[in-house]
């Protein structure tokens, strides 16, 4: 199996002289469905904004694999609400820059779409949907881009259970078929929940930790 | 009427001028108003009103040396605004009265300093001499091709910047080309129509817009219409004379412009929170 990204000796945080972690020596393979536990402030997030590229590395080094292409969903109160932006608009900005852009969705998006409940609301402004609305919106947004490893910023939090199940089985089905690394990141998890997982981390002080099954 | 009609066939170019400047700046304002860059467009304004000051100080009044002055203002202006994140604001209002105070020194030791002044604040489409030359067209042209071929780009960054860069979409040349884009088209407008007539086109018809809109194609077109018909309104009041004190009194006409937008802004935005 070959890997989606491999960390060696990575520490993180805004100062090198004080990491928020440490010595990190993950690798993650393509199709593995994985989640990241920690508490508040634990450097979860912090992680996978430096994999992403977003904040530079303190020391150490990652590795991602040539074909890769990352997507993150962030946490939704972070959005820009001011936009007059409606979820279709938003769905289709990701793809490809031309000057006059597809308007509408392929049969298999519109099939994704309307498994995750986002038809109706397609027409809806941005700022007009509720938490969880977004939430689904946006993690709707990575799975149709081309992208094959996708980090999820505590993504179930503002879903109800119904809501929380059904993008579960689209995200195992997406990376048992289609070869995607999905890499949830999350401080709280049921621990029926927990099972979905083939691979499970922790934070555990300043180092990463994989859980044994 | 139909005196004021041959007056405004008359200054049909100055009008053609005025309202296609202004339907590009409130265009290129959508995008500087989603993404809270008012201060930023004002103060910006402001470095081309002292970009124009320098060459009438040098002597060297063409719009070419006034567009280049004026990016090269705006590295160290964007660079200041960038890395001073919680301080960016501040930044920009000392670097707003900085070039305000610089600009009015030189032009007081270049002399004629009163008309100089209001000439670049608010500037007057009637007066003002259609002289965009073909340099001046070129660039200007390119900056809006550069535009619609970035659009998706500059949204797609500007509203959700972290995704862009995860996706390695080259977030700097996208931000260097919005900057390029803005800094050409502000710093023409500025120049021919006055700093505060290019502010409300940046500003106003957008933030009226934003109450209605449903989609961004929406807010463009609303932003051009709204305008294009301030701009139109305000020249007809323009050329209209007002008995006042037994003298005909010709209102200017960037003012008058400025005036009606502002007019309908505020009054939206007051039905909107009575209702």
């Amino acid at each position: 199996m070959s890997f989606a990204f491999q960390t060696k000796n990575l520490c993180i945080g805004f100062d090198s002289r004080y990491p928020i972690l440490n010595e990190i020596e993950i690798t993650l393979n393509k199709g593995d469905f994985a989640c990241l536990l920690g508490s508040n402030g634990s450097g979860k997030s912090t992680f996978v904004r430096t994999i992403s590229g977003i904040i530079p590395k303190c020391c150490g080094d990652f590795i991602l694999a040539p074909d890769i292409k990352i997507s993150m969903v962030p946490q939704f109160k972070k959005m820009q609400f001011q936009y007059p932006l409606t979820v279709k608009e938003v769905l289709l900005l990701t793809e490809k820059f031309t000057i006059f852009p597809k308007k509408n969705f392929t049969n298999e998006q519109s099939i994704l779409l309307e498994k995750m409940g986002i038809e109706p609301i397609l027409n809806l402004l941005v700022r007009e949907c509720s938490g969880g609305q977004l939430q689904k919106v946006l993690i709707a947004r990575s799975l149709l881009s081309d992208a094959n490893l996708i980090f999820l910023d505590e993504p179930l939090d503002a879903l109800d259970s119904d809501s929380k199940n059904i993008v579960t089985e689209i995200l195992k089905k997406e990376t048992k078929e289609k070869n995607k690394t999905a890499f949830i990141i999350t401080h709280h998890i049921e621990k029926n929940w927990l099972s979905e997982f083939n691979r499970k981390f922790s934070v555990e002080g300043i180092h990463i930790k994989e859980l044994k099954k | 009427m139909n005196e004021i009609w041959k007056t405004f066939e008359f200054f049909l170019p100055q009008i053609f001028l005025g309202t296609v400047l202004g339907a590009l700046i409130a265009c290129l304002g959508v995008i500087i108003v989603l993404r809270k860059m008012a201060f930023f467009g004002v103060t910006l304004s402001q470095v081309v009103s002292s970009s124009v000051a320098v060459s009438l100080f040098l002597g060297l009044h063409s719009d070419f040396f006034i567009l280049l002055l004026s990016c090269l203002f705006l590295i160290p202006l964007i660079m200041l605004y960038k890395t001073n994140d919680s301080s960016g604001d501040t930044i920009l209002g000392i670097v707003f009265v900085s070039f305000t105070a610089f600009s009015q020194l030189l032009l007081n030791l270049g002399g004629n300093v009163k008309n100089h002044l209001m000439a670049a604040y608010f500037g007057d489409i009637l007066t003002s001499q259609v002289r965009l030359n073909f340099t001046l067209i070129s660039i200007l042209a390119c900056s809006i091709l550069l535009f619609v071929i970035m659009y998706r780009r500059i949204l797609f960054l500007s509203f959700d910047e972290n995704e862009f860069i995860v996706r390695k979409l080259s977030p700097q040349l996208t931000e260097i080309s919005f900057y390029f884009i803005m800094t050409v088209a502000i710093s023409i407008s500025v120049n021919l129509l006055g700093s505060f007539y290019s502010i409300a086109h940046l500003l106003i018809p957008v933030y009226t817009g934003l109450f209605f809109a449903r989609s961004m194609r929406f807010l463009f077109l609303f932003a051009i219409v709204f305008s294009v018909f301030s701009t139109v309104f305000g020249f007809l009041v323009s050329l209209k004379g007002f008995s006042y004190n037994n003298e005909i009194i010709y209102l200017p006409t960037s003012s008058a412009i400025v005036v009606f937008m502002s007019l309908i802004g505020f009054g939206v935005l007051l039905y909107k929170k009575m209702r």
